[in-house]
C-alpha cells in the first residue's frame, strides 16, 4: 500500500467514526433526567404548549425514529436552541470556536518548542544534574491540577507583578475587525499592530497554563523512549561505524524515538480541548470552552450536546492529521 | 602480502562487568594473534565471551562493563591508548563489524541507502571525485567545495558500487527500501555492504550467519571469501559453529569462559587437538560417515564467571585434571611450532 | 528423578525459585531507585492519614461556623477556614479519604471492564474482536474530559455519578492494552504448547496470561490513580462532580476561587494536596516502568 492510498482508507473510515459518535451523544443526551419538552418550553408554559412542541420535536416517536430524527436536523446543521442564551447553538457555536482553537493551537506550540528539545537534551544528558533538574520539573508539571495551576499563575504574574492582563482575548477597547475570527490572524490581516500585540499579551499565560502539563508529558515521553531508543542494536551498529554521538543520537535515535511521541500528542490535544473547559472559564476567554461549562452547570443539554459534537469532531480531525503523519514518519505501519 | 606480518596483536585483555550481583569477569587476559591477510576463526560456546572480544577490539564495551587491562595493537598502535575520536576514525574505517541478526542491526526507519552512505561520508574523503563531477557536469572548472548534493550523489554511487560487490540484486531500488522490505539474506548482505565499503583492512563477522537458512548461509560465507580477496583485507570470523571454522579459517583460537585454551593452525587442531576441552568438543560433534559411534557431550556445564573456577577454568569439567590445575592459571604456550595451548598437562 | 526435596515446603520453594529470585531482584531495584522510594513514602503518607482521619482531624469538617470564617492559618486553625467557618486542615484530611477511595475505585472499575473486554477480544478473536475494538475505538474518539463531562451532566451532578463517568471514559484503554497483551502471548507458543498438553481455556488464562500481562497493567494502574484524582477534582472544580459541603479537592478550590486574590490559603492547600497525591502516583508508576522495563534497567 502506498501513502495516498492508507490516506484514503483513513479518510473513508471517517464516516462510520462521525455515525458512531452521533449515536453515543444521541444516548447520552437521552439519559439525561428530566422531560426535554417541558425544558424547551419553560417551567411556566401550560401543558398544550408542552405538547406540542413535545410533538414537533419528535420526542413522542420511537427511539430510532427519533434518532433518525436528531441525525437529520444535525446534517442540517441544527443543533437544538441553548436554554441559556435562547439563541441556535450552531450560532453560539460559530462565534466562539475560534477562541478556542486559537488558544489550543498556541498551548500545542508551547508542547512542541518546550517539551521535545527539554526531552532530548534530558536524554542527551542522563544522570547529569540538569537531567535531574528537569526530570523533577516535569514530574511536577504532570502531578499538578491546572486550575490550581492559573490561580497561582493569576496571583503571581497578574496581581504581583503585573506583567500580563487578566482575562478576555483582547483589549476591550481596541478595535479590531473580524475577518476569521481568530483575533492573531484578524489581526495581521488588517495590520492593526495594536491588536496584534493585545492579543499575544493576553494568550500568553491561558496557552502556557493549558500546555504545560502537555508539554511535561511529551518531555518524559520522549526522555524514556530516547533512553530505551539508545540500548538498541542499531545504535549499537551506527557507532560500531564510527559516526558521531550526535548522529547516533539526533539521527537514530531521535527518529524512532518521535515516532511513539507523535501519536502521543493527538492524545494531548484531546486532554487540551477538556481542559479549555476549565482554562477558559478562569481567564474569561471567549471560546467554547467558557460556554460549554455554563452549559453544563446550568444543564443545558443542547448546548452541551452542541460542544460535545464540535469538540469531538474537531479531536477526530486532530486524529486523521496525526496518524497520517505517523505513517510518513513509520515506513512499517503502511504494511 | 606478508602474512606472517601482524594485523591485530591482543595481550592480557581483562575485561570485567559490574553487575548487581557481583563483578563478573568476563575476559581473564586473553592474548591471540591475527596476521594480515588471513582468515581468523575465534570458536566457544554461547557466553564465552567471544563477543564481548569484538566490543573490546572496537572500545565499544557496554556500561557495566569495564576494559580492566590488555593491549590490543592493530598495526602496532595501541587501541586502547587511543583517544575516542581516533577510535571513531577507526570503526567502520579500518575496523569493520557484520553482526548477527541484520533486522535489529538495522535502523528499521531510515532506508538502506541512508544507512550506507552515511559511513561512507563519514570515512571517505569524496572532495576530488564530487569536484570532478561537478566540473563536467556545471562546469565550475574553479570550484574548491563541492556542493552537498555532490558529494550525496557519489556516496550514493559509492553504496551501490559496494550492494553491487555484495551481489545483491537491484541496487538502485534497494537503496530507496527499508529494511523491513528486505529477505533475511539479503539484509545480511546490505550488513555486509555496509562493512566493506569504506575498505576496512580488518573486517569482524560476529556470528553473522547465525540466523540465515543453510543454504543461504553457504552463499554468503562464499561472497565473504571473494571479498576478502578482492578487497585485500584480513577477516575474523567469531562463531560457535565449527563447521564454518573448518571451512573458511586458516587459524583458529579455542574460546572457553573468557579465556583462550587453544590456538594453531585450523587443520592441526582439528586433526590433533590436544586441549581436553577441543578434544571434548570435536568429539561432541556427531560424525555423519563412519561406524556409528554413541555421541559423546561434555560432562558439566559452563560456569558461571561471578565466582569463577580457581586455576584452570575448564578443570572441575577435565577428564585429566591434576591437582595444579585447580590452583594455578595455565598460560598460553606453544607446544610444537605456532600451536598454542594453554594447559598444564602440556606445559 | 524424583528428589526428596522436591516434596515438602521445601519442595514448593524450590518450585517457585525462580520467581521467588525475579521478586528478589524486583525488590533490590526498588531499594536502589530513589524514585520509587519517594513515590512510596509520600503514599503511605497518604494512605496513613486517610485512614487515621477520622481520629485525628481537629474538627468537624462539615461543621458551620460562619462568625469564624475566613481566618488565616493561625494556631487553632493550621491551614486557617473558609467561607464557612469550617477548617480546612479537617477537610483535606477528609477529602483525603474521599481522593483516596475515588482513585481506587476508578482504577478497579476500568480495569475490569477493559479486561474483560479486552481479554474477550484478544483471546476469541474473529468478529467479536472486531465489534468489541471497533467501540472501544468509538469510545476513544471523544476527549475524555468532555465525554466525562457530558456524562456527568446527564447522569446528574454528585461524586458517584463522577466517578462512573470518568471509569466509562477510562476503560477502553485497559481493554488495548490487555488486548494487546493477550495476542502477544498468543503468539508467543505458550498458549499452543498449554492446549497440546491439554490445559483448558481457564489454566491457560490465568497461569499463563494474566502473570505475563501484570507489567504494564500495574505502571499503567498507577499511574491511572493520579490520573483519575485529577479528572475528579477537575469535575469538582468545574461544579458537576462533588458537590459542596463535600470537601473534595476540587470543589474545595472552587469554592475558594473567589476568594483566591485576597484569601488565598482556602484554594491553596486543597492544590497542594493534589499535587502531591498525584506526584506520589506519578513516582510510584515511573519508578516500576523503569524496573519492569528490562531496557531501562542499568545494573
Amino acid at each position: 500500500m502506498k501513502l495516498w492510498q492508507y490516506i484514503l482508507r483513513r479518510i473513508l473510515l471517517m464516516i462510520p467514526l462521525l455515525i458512531g459518535i452521533t449515536l453515543i451523544t444521541f444516548s447520552i443526551s437521552h439519559l439525561a433526567p428530566g422531560d426535554p419538552a417541558r425544558l424547551a418550553a419553560g417551567i411556566h408554559a401550560p401543558e398544550e404548549t408542552v405538547e406540542v412542541l413535545r410533538q414537533r420535536l419528535g420526542l413522542d416517536k420511537p427511539v430510532f425514529v427519533q434518532y433518525l430524527l436528531y441525525m437529520t436536523r444535525l446534517l442540517k446543521g441544527d443543533f437544538g436552541t441553548s436554554i441559556m442564551t435562547r439563541r441556535p447553538v450552531i450560532q453560539d457555536i460559530m462565534v466562539r470556536w475560534p477562541g478556542t482553537i486559537e488558544l489550543t493551537t498556541a498551548a500545542m506550540l508551547i508542547v512542541i518548542i518546550f517539551g521535545i528539545p527539554l526531552g532530548i537534551f534530558s536524554a542527551a544528558n542522563e544522570g547529569k544534574p540538569l537531567d535531574h533538574m528537569s526530570r523533577i520539573i516535569s514530574l511536577l508539571g504532570v502531578s499538578t491540577p491546572s486550575f490550581w495551576l492559573i490561580l497561582i499563575v493569576l496571583l503571581i504574574f497578574c496581581k504581583y507583578l503585573g506583567l500580563f492582563p487578566i482575562g478576555y482575548r483582547i483589549d476591550p477597547t481596541i478595535d479590531l475587525q473580524r475577518i476569521t475570527g481568530f483575533h492573531i490572524v484578524d489581526s495581521i490581516l488588517t495590520l492593526n499592530f495594536n491588536a496584534l500585540i493585545s492579543s499575544i499579551r493576553h494568550i500568553i499565560l491561558p496557552a502556557f497554563v493549558l500546555g504545560f502539563q502537555g508539554q511535561a508529558t511529551v518531555q518524559r515521553l520522549l526522555r524514556s523512549k530516547m533512553l530505551e531508543s539508545l540500548t538498541h542494536d542499531y545504535v549499537k551498529m551506527a557507532r560500531a561505524k564510527g559516526l558521531s554521538e550526535r548522529a547516533v543520537v539526533y539521527k537514530h535515535a531521535l527518529k524512532n524515538s518521535l515516532i511513539p511521541v507523535v501519536t502521543m500528542l493527538a492524545l494531548m490535544y484531546g486532554g487540551m480541548l477538556g481542559g479549555t473547559f476549565i482554562i477558559e472559564s478562569l481567564f474569561s476567554w471567549q471560546g467554547l470552552g467558557r460556554y460549554g461549562s455554563r452549559a453544563v452547570l446550568q444543564l443545558d443539554f443542547p448546548a452541551i450536546m452542541g460542544v460535545t459534537i464540535m469538540y469531538t469532531m474537531i479531536f477526530a480531525l486532530v486524529n486523521l492529521i496525526v496518524d497520517i503523519l505517523y505513517a510518513y514518519l513509520d515506513p512499517r505501519i503502511i504494511y | 602480502m606478508n602474512v606472517l606480518d601482524v594485523a591485530l596483536r591482543v595481550r592480557g585483555l581483562e575485561v570485567n562487568f559490574y553487575t548487581y550481583a557481583g563483578v563478573v569477569k568476563a575476559l581473564d587476559g586473553i592474548s591471540f594473534d591475527i596476521y594480515h591477510g588471513e582468515i581468523f576463526g575465534l570458536v566457544g560456546e554461547t557466553g564465552c565471551g567471544k563477543s564481548v572480544t569484538v566490543a573490546s577490539i572496537l572500545r565499544l564495551v557496554d556500561k557495566p562493563g569495564r576494559i580492566i587491562s590488555g593491549e590490543i595493537l592493530f598495526d602496532g598502535e595501541d587501541l586502547l591508548k587511543k583517544t575516542e575520536k581516533e577510535m571513531r576514525k577507526i570503526r567502520g574505517g579500518e575496523i569493520a563489524i557484520v553482526f548477527q541478526d541484520p533486522m535489529t542491526y538495522l535502523n528499521p526507519v531510515l532506508r538502506i541507502g541512508e544507512q550506507l552512505t552515511e559511513t561512507i561520508r563519514e570515512h571517505q574523503d569524496l572532495t576530488g571525485e564530487a569536484l570532478e563531477i561537478d566540473r563536467i557536469k556545471r562546469q565550475k572548472f574553479t570550484a574548491k567545495k563541492p556542493s552537498k548534493k555532490r558529494l550525496e550523489e557519489v556516496a550514493l554511487r559509492r553504496a551501490e558500487k559496494a550492494l553491487g560487490m555484495v551481489k545483491m540484486p537491484n541496487p538502485e531500488t534497494v537503496i530507496d527500501q527499508y529494511p523491513h522490505e528486505l529477505s533475511g539474506g539479503m539484509r545480511q548482505r546490505v550488513m555486509i555492504a555496509m562493512a566493506i565499503s569504506c575498505n576496512p583492512r580488518l573486517l569482524i563477522l560476529d556470528e553473522a550467519t547465525t540466523f540465515l537458512d543453510v543454504t543461504i548461509q553457504r552463499q554468503i560465507l562464499e561472497l565473504i571469501k571473494d571479498l576478502k580477496d578482492d578487497l585485500g583485507c584480513t577477516l575474523m570470523i567469531i562463531t560457535h559453529d565449527m563447521g564454518i571454522i573448518a571451512e573458511m579459517c586458516d587459524r583458529m583460537a579455542v574460546m572457553y569462559a573468557g579465556t583462550i585454551v587453544e590456538c594453531a593452525d585450523t587443520k592441526k587442531i582439528f586433526n590433533t587437538p590436544i586441549h581436553p576441552y577441543t578434544i571434548g568438543l570435536l568429539n561432541a560433534i556427531p560424525q555423519p560417515i563412519g561406524e556409528m559411534k554413541e555421541l559423546k557431550p561434555l560432562p558439566g556445564t559452563v560456569p558461571g564467571l561471578i565466582n569463577p573456577p580457581s586455576g584452570c577454568r575448564f578443570h572441575p569439567r577435565c577428564p585429566d585434571a591434576k591437582e595444579m590445575c585447580s590452583e594455578v592459571k595455565p598460560e598460553l604456550r606453544a607446544v610444537e611450532g605456532r600451536h598454542l595451548v594453554a594447559c598444564h598437562l602440556y606445559n | 528423578m524424583e528428589s526428596d526435596s522436591a516434596k515438602g515446603l521445601g519442595g514448593i520453594i524450590d518450585r517457585h525459585k525462580p520467581f521467588l529470585q525475579e521478586l528478589r531482584h524486583i525488590l533490590y531495584l526498588i531499594r536502589r531507585s530513589p524514585l520509587s522510594l519517594l513515590g512510596i513514602t509520600l503514599f503511605s503518607v497518604f494512605l496513613l492519614l486517610a485512614t487515621l482521619a477520622p481520629y485525628i482531624m481537629p474538627y468537624d469538617p462539615f461543621k458551620i461556623n460562619l462568625s469564624g470564617a475566613f481566618q488565616r492559618p493561625n494556631i487553632e486553625h493550621l491551614f486557617g477556614t473558609d467561607e464557612m467557618g469550617r477548617d480546612i486542615l479537617s477537610r483535606i484530611l477528609w477529602g483525603c479519604r474521599i481522593s483516596l477511595q475515588v482513585g481506587v475505585t476508578v482504577v478497579l472499575i476500568s480495569l475490569c471492564i477493559g479486561t474483560i473486554l479486552g481479554g474477550i477480544a484478544g483471546y476469541v478473536g474473529g468478529a467479536v474482536e472486531e465489534i468489541i475494538m471497533r467501540f472501544t475505538d468509538l469510545v476513544l474518539a471523544f476527549p475524555s474530559l468532555v465525554l466525562a463531562m457530558a456524562l456527568s451532566a446527564a447522569l446528574g451532578p454528585g461524586l458517584n455519578n463522577a466517578i462512573f463517568a470518568i471509569s466509562i471514559t477510562w476503560w477502553p484503554w485497559y481493554a488495548r492494552l490487555i488486548r494487546g497483551q493477550v495476542l502477544s502471548i498468543r503468539e508467543a507458543g505458550f498458549v499452543e504448547a498449554a492446549r497440546c498438553v491439554g490445559a483448558s481455556d481457564f489454566r491457560i488464562l490465568f497461569r499463563h496470561i494474566i502473570p505475563n500481562s501484570l507489567g504494564p497493567i500495574i505502571v499503567n494502574a498507577s499511574m491511572d490513580f493520579g490520573w483519575a484524582i485529577l479528572m475528579t477534582s477537575s469535575l469538582g472544580f468545574l461544579g458537576i462532580g462533588a458537590q459542596p459541603p463535600e470537601p473534595e479537592w476540587g470543589a474545595m478550590i472552587n469554592a475558594g476561587r473567589l476568594y483566591f486574590m485576597d484569601k488565598p490559603w482556602i484554594a491553596t492547600f486543597p492544590g497542594l494536596a493534589i499535587l502531591f497525591v498525584v506526584l506520589a502516583s506519578n513516582l510510584i508508576g515511573d519508578g516500576l516502568g523503569e524496573i519492569l522495563n528490562p531496557r531501562l534497567r542499568r545494573r
